[in-house]
């Protein structure tokens, strides 16, 4: 990849549309090998348990598996800059959620304002976190930086329950979410809270995807997480990049944990439950890749909620076992996931 | 100025001897020092997860894998004692080998696709196999007891000729204490053994240089699964162990909670070197068995709030370690350790003529590099002298 | 190279070898190991007795409890009602019947979960400890004050054991009170039977510690799964004569799958049919795809054995949902701020809600007790506490019992000591003043090892988006008081 960069940067630019596109190809292989088996057992399952269940089975799926994979997003920013996984982002989020909650009992105001200054403000705190914590270390350490999120993760869940108590409290929802509040299809039920969320969540990829792969910025990302050294002889400013990472990836979680947490209530762990599930969706996107995130996120809540539902066997209680079976049959055939690239697998 | 030894020598045989005497005496004396049932259980307890750390040590430390499935391998050799002692009547001691058996081949499994999955996409898989085990226990009850857990009646006895009474109240938690530091210290001169060995060396090689090891002959593939093996393989005696200290068993006992403080402890201890595991398996036991009730005890807190201070100060103990000792406490030790003692190699036989004096070779440059960190480990020779 | 090996293998067999030689030894030196016989002062009891110094306060339960039970002469026998005797010269041979016991105090300890997932019943020990210190400032227990230590386990059976360890050692202890979790009590029970130091009011519901025979020192508390699951069968029985389909969501751990198991075998043999079963992983975040799989099968009776966040996740998902069951959820969910009142926000109302109730919430405008709630919410507000929190109410509700079984114990021939406290948790009869009304709560030895045995469904009514509503009693009382026997003898039909 350092070469890659090195020649996009002296002008190579035919060995890299082929290699681009060769490695589009190989995307698009992977991506319809996973269509086709999935659709391949829809059949059977609508055969199996009628059209409503399979249809409200997969709302369920993809409901979920949008929160996964927004819950994914702010893994993989962090990842893509600095090539580490930050263990602490689950309980930055629901630092950030408890925030806008204690935003709106202070002061009333629309839920979606009081998610926006939740995010400014987690977003800053991000910035702090790795210029205090972050930014004395080597970016090439980093067990030593796995090592300081791990710390975070075990203070933060502490100092959340240490303040707020274990009680489980109802986050309101931007979209309406009472009886009423869904469309009906075939006898399906896809609630408003979801469709709403599902649009957030499409916009936010988007606009990372725009802001990660379309800017300066974000080539510095790839730069940084990639190479180090060849980094600062291009100029980079590492620590400004990484730390804008780490704002972005707080202010993204901070979203993600409100509009997850409707569905599943406020309390110190809610967040770390959803992440081992967000890991498991970045894994299987590819741990760089913005858009494998939500379709890895996707993929899990979809395999989830079908294969537990369908196969005999394999009890609901079983969910995670099978959302992480699907990560080792995918990475035995695509070992840096879906979307991945495999230039940048290593800790 | 430090005391240079050289090793083979004869000062270095007797400090060797002196060394492991003094840990002898330290191990069987400090039972019978302390006395109560719950604080010799607490040191048994110690040394079983002593074990378990070293298995990571060898894993990540020396051959640089991740792995989150440690508390599944502690959970198989815990149930494998418990189910044979309880259903089938078999000795303690005897399970210890069998949970060897499947833990190696669990773990040969797991390092299976570790030839193709690197880094933080192996950490996914190995979370997956610890965020499986506590379901799989639930799912095959009759075997393991289900959510109640499993239990064996009998506690292990020791034999009437053995010096320590039974009869006493604290008698079967010593006789169980030497038991299992008796096996934990032979399960550490085993990883001795390994780690100096042509495959111990070449997972060096690999954590260091993955392609200059395979250049020069290193079969990848044989040492990566070789080192999740035997890393499971300890996982799995600490699991027997600690089924030795409380012969009970649970789902609650080994969920991924335990292996992420397993790696707190290895980083506090310091994956650098073998010994680490100890001061690693110090600290967890503490985190975990007193520094709560310590913490409910303090002016302002209430009972329920100890918890909390926990993880508070395992989150302050972690960033300082990071910070101050980025090689644990054990790299600490030897650093410090260095300052008093050095050894060095001996000087072969036809070197003598090329030395101008004793005092002027280079000295050890191990600790010199600022950016060192806790994940490299300094092999016993590094920084010898014949090099340059 | 081979030699290399062997050199190997012998660097790493001599140490091992040298100090097997060393053991055996030490061990040579051994003297033989004789058992010393049991001593006749260890049933000496020192208590006075000093009854009287309780003032009347309808609070705090009064000793109720025939004198002539208790210690046996001066022997080693202790006699209780209902069949039940301990005989203390098995014990230990340094045991102490007054371990823990002086003129001034009694030490108790409890151990409980502050940390992990489960750290939220660990509230339940702030609770216990803040009702002792009313009680303390009330006359305490013949003049005695009740001091609780609160060690913490975090869930971990082997932590819970260590902790149990260090208690009987410290020898300042009289007994344990409130232990959570299942197989955490599992891997005390026999060390503490061994031990002979009373395992009170245990924090688990399952069946087995009834098991009087077995483990005498051994008391359980709360509704256990057998009956409350009998309850709900009873139930859907009465409102489906002609026979009702049922799917059951249980968490996956020890507490859903004893409901799940305790409703099976209710079930069986009736014209009651489980149509599905669903198992939540504890670790999930949600469980929509268990919501959905239950409401395919179209039961008419939906049964939620569930706790924390999953119960508003239940309520919730089942109102939003086409799927219209007769909703059921276990006495975990029976806490209205945290199980109902959240489903406001969202505009749902948790309407129709079913429960077994068998105490009212001090927070509950029903209950029977005004003044006792009230007591309670000023003595939260003294410590600082959030009256709200569901563990700290039953904190206050374990406490009552231990009271009692302490006020009986001291009321016994040979006063308060820890023989006359294990007989005496197995003769209860004092009500806990938010009983509901009608149900009784009992021990009586052999005869009825259950605390609870009854129970009356509850529906959740009047409640709107904007106004939590109560729960009122429909249909009859069931009160199987002293028809459940015991542990061996389980009669749950």
């Amino acid at each position: 990849m350092g070469t890659v960069l090195s020649q996009a940067v002296s002008g190579g630019q035919a060995d890299l549309d082929v290699v681009a596109a060769r490695r589009r190809r190989a995307r698009l292989r992977a991506v319809l090998v996973v269509i086709v088996l999935l659709a391949a057992f829809s059949v059977w399952a609508v055969i199996d348990g009628g059209a409503q269940l399979y249809l409200q089975r997969f709302f369920d799926g993809i409901t979920n598996g949008l929160l996964y994979g927004l819950a994914a997003l702010s893994l993989v920013i962090v990842f893509k800059a600095t090539g580490i996984i930050n263990f602490a982002q689950g309980p930055m989020a629901m630092l950030g959620c408890y925030l806008a909650l204690t935003v709106l009992e202070m002061w009333p105001m629309p839920v979606l304002l009081a998610i926006v200054i939740a995010m400014v403000v987690s977003g800053l705190g991000g910035a702090v976190l790795e210029r205090v914590l972050i930014r004395p270390f080597d970016p090439d350490n980093h067990m030593a930086i796995i090592i300081v999120t791990l710390a975070l993760f075990l203070g933060f869940n502490a100092l959340a329950a240490l303040v707020w108590g274990f009680r489980p409290l109802s986050f309101p929802s931007p979209f309406p979410q009472g009886t009423a509040d869904a469309i009906e299809i075939a006898g399906a039920r896809l609630s408003y809270q979801a469709i709403g969320t599902a649009l957030l969540v499409v916009g936010a990829v988007v606009v990372l995807e725009l802001v990660l792969n379309r800017t300066r910025l974000g080539l510095s990302f790839r730069c940084v997480a990639n190479d180090v050294a060849n980094s600062r002889l291009l100029g980079i400013d590492i620590g400004r990049t990484v730390q804008f990472s780490w704002a972005l990836a707080a202010a993204v979680g901070t979203l993600g944990a409100c509009l997850i947490a409707p569905s599943t209530y406020v309390d110190p762990g809610f967040m770390n439950k959803i992440l081992v599930y967000a890991f498991a969706a970045a894994t299987l996107g590819g741990l760089d890749s913005i858009r494998g995130a939500l379709a890895g996120g996707l993929l899990t809540g979809l395999s989830v909620s079908l294969v537990t539902g369908y196969l005999p066997g394999v009890g609901s209680e079983l969910g995670l076992v099978v959302g992480f079976a699907m990560i080792i049959a995918v990475l035995q055939f695509k070992p840096a996931g879906l979307f991945g690239n495999r230039a940048m697998e290593r800790v | 100025m430090p005391l240079r030894i050289e090793r083979g020598s004869r000062r270095h045989r007797l400090l060797r001897l002196a060394l492991a005497g003094g840990a002898a005496v330290l191990l069987l004396g400090l039972p019978h020092l302390l006395g109560t049932v719950s604080q010799v259980d607490t040191l048994s307890q110690i040394a079983a997860y002593s074990v378990a750390i070293l298995g990571l040590i060898i894993l990540m430390g020396y051959c640089g894998q991740i792995s989150l499935a440690h508390s599944a391998f502690i959970g198989l050799g815990g149930y494998t004692t418990v189910i044979l002692v309880a259903d089938h009547d078999w000795p303690y001691l005897a399970t210890i080998p069998v949970s060897i058996v499947i833990c190696l081949a669990v773990g040969a499994l797991i390092g299976i696709p570790a030839l193709r999955i690197r880094g933080l996409y192996l950490a996914a898989v190995t979370l997956a196999v610890a965020a499986l085990f506590p379901a799989l226990v639930i799912r095959f009850e009759e075997l393991t007891g289900g959510t109640s857990g499993k239990f064996a009646r009998e506690a292990m006895q020791a034999p009437e000729w053995f010096f320590v009474n039974p009869y006493t109240r604290v008698g079967p938690s010593i006789v169980r204490f030497y038991v299992i530091a008796a096996v934990a210290v032979l399960v550490f001169l085993v990883a001795r053994s390994i780690l100096r060995s042509r495959i111990g060396r070449s997972m060096v090689a690999l954590r260091e240089a993955p392609l200059s090891a395979a250049a020069s002959g290193v079969q990848v593939a044989r040492v990566k699964i070789f080192a999740f093996a035997i890393s499971g393989a300890f996982g799995g005696v600490a699991g027997s162990l600690l089924a030795i200290q409380l012969p009970q068993a649970s789902d609650t006992r080994y969920t991924l909670d335990l292996s992420i403080f397993l790696l707190v402890a290895l980083v506090a201890g310091g994956s650098g070197t073998m010994l680490g595991a100890i001061p690693g398996a110090i600290i967890f036991v503490t985190l975990r068995t007193f520094v709560s009730d310590w913490a409910a005890a303090l002016p302002g807190f209430q009972g329920s709030d100890g918890g909390q201070i926990v993880g508070i100060i395992s989150c302050l103990l972690l960033l300082a370690i990071v910070f101050l000792m980025p090689t644990g406490v054990a790299g600490g030790l030897q650093k410090a350790g260095r300052r008093l003692v050095q050894f060095t190699d001996p000087v072969p036989a036809g070197w003598r003529r090329f030395q101008l004096s004793a005092s002027s070779q280079p000295t050890p440059s191990a600790d010199a590099g600022g950016s060192q960190t806790a994940s490299s480990p300094q092999p016993e020779n590094s920084g010898a002298p014949t090099k340059g | 190279m081979h030699r290399r090996k062997a050199e190997l293998v012998f660097s790493t067999v001599r140490p091992a070898a040298v100090a097997v030689v060393l053991l055996a030894a030490v061990s040579l030196t051994a003297c033989s190991h004789d058992k010393q016989a049991a001593t006749a002062e260890m049933c000496v009891s020192e208590a006075e007795q000093n009854v009287t110094a309780a003032a009347d306060n309808p609070n705090i339960p009064k000793a109720e409890v025939d004198a002539s039970l208790g210690q046996v002469g001066d022997g080693c026998v202790f006699r209780g009602s209902g069949g039940f005797q301990l005989d203390v010269s098995k014990c230990p041979t340094d045991y102490d019947i007054n371990t823990g016991i002086t003129d001034k105090e009694i030490r108790l300890f409890t151990s409980m979960p502050h940390s992990g997932p489960l750290a939220a019943y660990g509230y339940i020990g702030d609770g216990l400890k803040n009702y002792l210190s009313y009680v303390n400032a009330n006359g305490g227990v013949g003049g005695r004050t009740i001091q609780l230590d609160i060690l913490d386990d975090h869930y971990q059976p082997d932590l819970t054991r260590k902790n149990v360890d260090k208690a009987i050692q410290d020898n300042k202890y009289a007994a344990s009170v409130a232990i959570l979790g299942s197989s955490n009590n599992g891997a005390i029970r026999d060390v503490m039977n061994d031990e002979c130091m009373p395992h009170l009011l245990v924090a688990s519901s399952e069946d087995r510690w009834g098991d009087v025979e077995n483990y005498p020192w051994t008391t359980g508390m709360g509704l256990n799964y057998g009956n409350e699951a009998g309850l709900w069968k009873r139930w859907i029985s009465d409102k489906y004569p002609d026979g009702a389909t049922v799917a059951v969501v249980a968490m996956n751990n020890d507490f859903g799958k004893a409901y799940e198991a305790a409703f099976t075998d209710a079930a069986e043999g009736s014209n009651i049919k489980i149509v599905a079963k669903e198992l939540i992983d504890p670790s999930a975040p949600n469980m929509t795809d268990q919501l959905t799989s239950a409401a395919a099968s179209k039961a008419q009776v939906a049964i939620f054995a569930v706790a924390g966040t999953f119960c508003v996740q239940a309520i919730g998902g089942v109102e939003r949902s086409s799927w219209d069951p007769d909703v059921i959820t276990g006495n975990s969910c029976a806490q209205i701020e945290t199980s109902l009142a959240p489903l406001q926000k969202e505009g749902l109302t948790g309407d129709g809600t079913m429960v077994i109730q068998y105490y009212y919430n001090p927070s509950d405008p029903a209950n029977k007790a005004p003044e006792y709630a009230e007591l309670y919410a000023e003595q939260m507000k003294k410590d600082g506490l959030d009256p709200e929190v569901a563990q700290y109410t039953n904190g206050w509700f374990w406490g009552w019992y231990l009271v009692a079984v302490l006020r009986n114990a001291d009321a016994m021939q040979g006063g308060l000591n820890r023989a006359n406290i294990a007989v005496a948790a197995r003769t209860i009869s004092q009500p806990y003043p938010l009983l509901v009304e009608g149900l009784t709560s009992k021990m009586n030895g052999v005869e009825d090892a259950y605390l609870f045995e009854g129970g009356q469904m509850f529906r959740y009514e009047g409640a709107t988006t904007s106004k939590i509503g109560e729960w009122k009693p429909i249909g009859e009382l069931i009160n199987r008081e002293g028809s459940t026997g015991n542990f061996a003898k389980l009669n749950l039909q």
